[in-house]
């Protein structure tokens, strides 16, 4: 049953990261994701490059498609990044979701995949 | 270059619609990752289980609380291989229209 667990980040905070604590959590991610691998849970997952690079197709009525600079929505909190996991039920996906690696400010959205 | 797809729709809207339509749209999603998956462009993603059902985690707390982390309008993810932007905003106009429809296109880094 594949689930994917969504970072959701406050940009500004991962931004003042200095390079050393961004090398640590880089690490805890790796870690993270050798740990997965071993559990042979883990599925597709992607760091996302900051909302201020993102464009945003936006259909107003059928065939009318507009393209906006940055994100769908310009709010605080932004998605950062998403594992995908592979595993038994909801349970076993939120456990893995308590282990991702964050900083404070962070959620972690769980959500099965159709 | 890896290029993220979040699909952000109207969530009111796409449960408003008919059984057959959601599912045709789904149909369609299935269709459009297909096409994708044999160019070998695809490297990810799907349609997910809607906002309502989602559980989200606040660490600093370990507080869990039902529903989506925020908004609750993101439909779907896909993770594509595009030659550069262009080529992902050719990708994003092929989405199926779902109600309100928005996809949001930004560079990724395979994790």
């Amino acid at each position: 049953m594949q689930h994917i667990l969504m970072l959701h980040i406050n940009e500004s905070a991962y931004a003042a990261l200095t390079e050393e604590q961004q090398s640590e959590l880089y690490a805890e991610h790796m870690a993270f994701i050798a740990a997965m691998n071993e559990a042979g849970v883990k599925g597709p997952s992607a760091q996302l490059t900051p909302s201020t690079g993102a464009r945003t197709v936006r259909t107003r009525a059928k065939g009318d498609q507009l393209v906006t600079d940055g994100p769908f929505a310009e709010t605080q909190e932004q998605l950062g990044g998403f594992y995908v996991v592979d595993v038994t039920d909801d349970d076993e996906a939120l456990a893995w979701a308590r282990r991702l690696p964050v900083l404070p400010g962070d959620s972690v959205e769980v959500r099965r995949m159709m | 270059m890896r290029y993220a797809f979040l699909l952000y729709g109207d969530e009111v809207g796409a449960a408003a619609l008919r059984a057959e339509d959601r599912a045709e749209l789904a149909r369609r999603h299935r269709e459009l990752a297909g096409a994708l998956d044999r160019t070998g462009a695809l490297v990810a993603g799907g349609l997910l289980r809607p906002g309502a059902t989602a559980t989200t985690l606040w660490p600093a707390s370990g507080r869990l609380t039902d529903g989506p982390s925020s908004g609750g309008q993101l439909g779907a993810v896909y993770l594509v291989d595009c030659a550069d932007l262009d080529e992902a905003l050719l990708v994003a106009r092929r989405f199926p229209c779902s109600p309100g429809l928005s996809v949001e296109v930004r560079p990724a880094r395979a994790a």
